[in-house]
């Protein structure tokens, strides 16, 4: 999958991202209602009302995604997870939100736990993000090594041309 | 002959080879940052570097020239140094792919690709233009030696003509590499054929030379070389491997600015084209789709058209666009204009390429009634000249993607800007940020401020990286989610209920910051800092 596919990805996965499991009317519900009605400051308010874990964690995430703001979706999902360190649904939202986001290291580690979190039929459903993850993870190695690499090539470079000044200009006139 | 017997010869000739060579090294140098501008772009980070390459090579040139000079033969390694010049030139375009993809792997996105940029320039540089930068550096000191010998007299003689025919070699090199050869030729052919002039004068100094059959060897050399068959042809039209790697290439050109194409992604109603240039990273210039009016969710296009409805506008709309693009602008507000509102559309566009590409493939209309662009002006320049007043200017202009151009982001600029409003116009400005402490959003933003004398209002654009600031000459600004915010057009009003979120619009007063001025606006500065920034805080992000 193309890296500049992910925003849109990111966006239609909102869209169409699965409901938590637990919407009832209540502030959890009243939120996911407000944001198909396009009210994203009431169903904030909604959310942030909302007391059981990881009840709110889903909400306030819910929110923030289809606002697109990705960050702030991702920080409460974590936020959740720090609650709740298992819950199948913010693991794979948090792991879609850094996977969309360009993190590839914490996208492994959620999705790693994602795994151990469901069953084999479930994973198989999310799995797609573990190749995208470590594909992020791999750039970003390859990203380090490049900058390794081209602050050797300057230093051999300037060392190189060091060289060459100190060895040809000359400290004296020839002699006559 | 000997060096005796050469005395009293004419230097003409050879005054005219140190001029094409002084050509030929400006020709490289400023091919050099359109060569890299694929991988690395074009910014003043990226020219910095290759102007220090060259000035380091060209330095380390004359040295070795000064120390080839001694040699009995001197034009005999003019030729050889003009050979080496030849083969290295010609090697460029072939090469720099390589060369940069060792620095700069794929996929990198703008908040990674900072210190890439900066060493990868600085080291593709160095293996890249260093060596026949080196090579061309011996030309000086080689040809005073030969002009002395030639012409007997002083060594400051000879060094004065030397140096008048360089540099009036230079200076035609420069006019001519940006203003006829690399548009019309393009980057690569631009090399080839300096590579191929130089590698023609280094078969000249041979043949002037011809003491014996060693002395002919360069141009045995320059023959072998150009018999390679099929080493140029791969490579025309082409340069660098990076950008339009996804969809389909309808068009690429190259322009006095950058290299630029228009891409096609998608089918049927939701295709898409975008106008890319240079590096791309994961970002574009202009936006095209088959009906105008909103694009889909995440681009900031669309939050230009929000000022028509929040004015209750009636009438025409006279509209500015201050960097153009390929029309994007234009082609929302046309499609997403409060009933009945006639749209009086102008632009400016730097880059007369970008025009043209757009009015072949993405709709831009040719200027007529109510739709008027410019093409090859300055923002800043142009504003002074076109008459009248705007309801709205959107200021839309951007450099290699992501550096704001210091002089259109200052005080001085954006009071000139308010002088161009109607009563009650709006500015609309464009910050690619990473949130408003983004050091590069407040500047631009609380300049522009501290220009209008009351406040911006920000908002971030929902799933991107953009914000958009909407500032008003003589009138009240909507306060999200209170009065004056809300519109009617349901389409358009869809776009306000994300913005209304606390954290995703703020308000910047006048004299909340320092203001940007055009003596002192380190704006490239704080465009590092605000990647740097961006890197800091996603590499804090974990799991606990």
């Amino acid at each position: 999958m193309s890296r500049r596919a992910l925003p849109a990805l990111a966006l239609l996965a909102a869209l169409l991202a699965p409901t938590p499991a637990a919407a009832q009317e209540s502030h959890f519900s009243a939120a996911v209602r407000l944001v198909g009605e396009g009210d994203f400051s009431g169903a904030l308010a909604e959310a942030r009302l909302e007391t059981r874990q990881p009840d709110a964690a889903q909400a306030t995430l819910h929110v923030w995604h289809h606002a697109g703001a990705l960050e702030e979706a991702l920080e409460a999902g974590l936020a959740g997870l720090e609650a709740i360190p298992t819950d199948p649904w913010l693991l794979d939202r948090c792991a879609y939100l850094a996977v969309s986001l360009g993190e590839g290291e914490l996208a492994l580690e959620l999705c790693s736990r994602l795994r151990r979190s469901v069953d084999e039929e479930t994973w198989q459903r999310s799995a797609w993000m573990l190749e995208e993850a470590e594909l992020l993870a791999a750039r970003d190695r390859a990203e380090a090594r490049g900058l390794r690499r081209a602050r050797w090539a300057v230093a051999l470079f300037l060392a190189f041309s060091l060289g060459l000044s100190i060895w040809l200009v000359p400290t004296r006139g020839p002699a006559t | 002959m000997s060096e005796n017997g050469a005395r009293g010869k004419s230097t003409a000739g050879l005054l005219l080879i140190v001029a094409l060579a002084g050509a030929g090294t400006m020709v490289v140098e400023l091919s050099a940052v359109r060569l890299l501008a694929p991988w690395f772009g074009a910014s003043a980070a990226v020219w910095t570097n290759v102007i220090g390459v060259i000035l380091l090579a060209l330095a380390l040139g004359y040295l070795v020239g000064s120390r080839l000079s001694a040699h009995p033969r001197p034009l005999s390694k003019l030729s050889w140094a003009l050979l080496l010049a030849f083969v290295a030139t010609l090697l460029l375009p072939l090469l720099a792919g390589t060369v940069a993809g060792a620095f700069l792997p794929e996929g990198v996105t703008l908040d990674r690709a900072a210190g890439l940029i900066t060493w990868g320039s600085l080291a593709s540089s160095l293996l890249l233009f260093g060596p026949p930068a080196l090579a061309l550096g011996c030309v000086g000191p080689l040809a005073v030696e030969v002009v002395q010998t030639r012409t007997g007299g002083h060594a400051g003689t000879a060094g004065g003509k030397v140096l008048f025919a360089s540099t009036v070699g230079s200076l035609a090199g420069t006019f001519g590499t940006t203003h006829f050869l690399v548009p019309e030729l393009g980057v690569s052919w631009t090399f080839y054929g300096a590579a191929v002039v130089l590698g023609g004068l280094g078969v000249v100094c041979a043949l002037l030379e011809r003491r014996d059959r060693k002395s002919l060897a360069p141009v045995l050399l320059f023959a072998l070389v150009l018999s390679g068959e099929g080493l140029l042809a791969p490579a025309r039209g082409e340069v660098g491997g990076r950008g339009a790697s996804a969809g389909v290439l309808l068009e690429a050109a190259e322009s006095p600015y950058q290299s630029v194409r228009v891409v096609e992604l998608g089918e049927g109603p939701e295709r898409m084209r975008q106008l890319q240039v240079n590096e791309g990273f994961d970002s574009f210039q202009s936006v095209w789709q088959p009906e105008p009016g909103l694009l889909p969710p995440a681009f900031y296009y669309d939050y230009f058209c929000l000022p028509p409805w929040w004015s209750r506008a009636e009438g025409e709309w006279r509209l500015m666009v201050l960097g153009l693009g390929a029309g994007t602008a234009w082609r929302v507000l046309e499609g997403a204009m409060p009933e009945g509102v006639l749209l009086d559309a102008h632009g400016v566009e730097i880059d007369p390429r970008v025009i043209e590409l757009a009015r072949r493939w993405m709709d831009l209309p040719e200027d007529g009634e109510r739709r008027h662009a410019l093409g090859g002006w300055d923002a800043r320049t142009a504003l002074r000249y076109v008459s009248g007043e705007f309801d709205q200017i959107v200021l839309d202009t951007y450099a290699n993607q992501m550096e704001i151009p210091a002089h259109l982001c200052s005080l001085e600029f954006f009071e000139e800007v308010k002088a161009r409003l109607a009563p009650g116009g709006w500015l609309s400005i464009n910050i690619g940020g990473f949130g408003f402490e983004d050091p590069v959003v407040e500047a631009v933003a609380g300049t522009a401020a501290s220009a209008f004398g009351s406040e911006a209002l920000l908002v971030r654009v929902p799933f991107s990286r953009n914000c958009v600031a909407f500032l008003r000459r003589d009138g009240v600004l909507p306060r999200p989610g209170g009065s004056g915010w809300a519109i009617e057009g349901p389409e358009v009003a869809a776009l306000l209920g994300p913005l209304e979120l606390d954290g995703r619009w703020q308000r910047f007063p006048p004299g909340s910051v320092e203001p940007l001025t055009d003596d002192r606006c380190p704006i490239e500065v704080l465009q590092r800092a605000s990647i740097a920034a961006a890197a800091e805080r996603l590499s804090r992000r974990s799991v606990r």
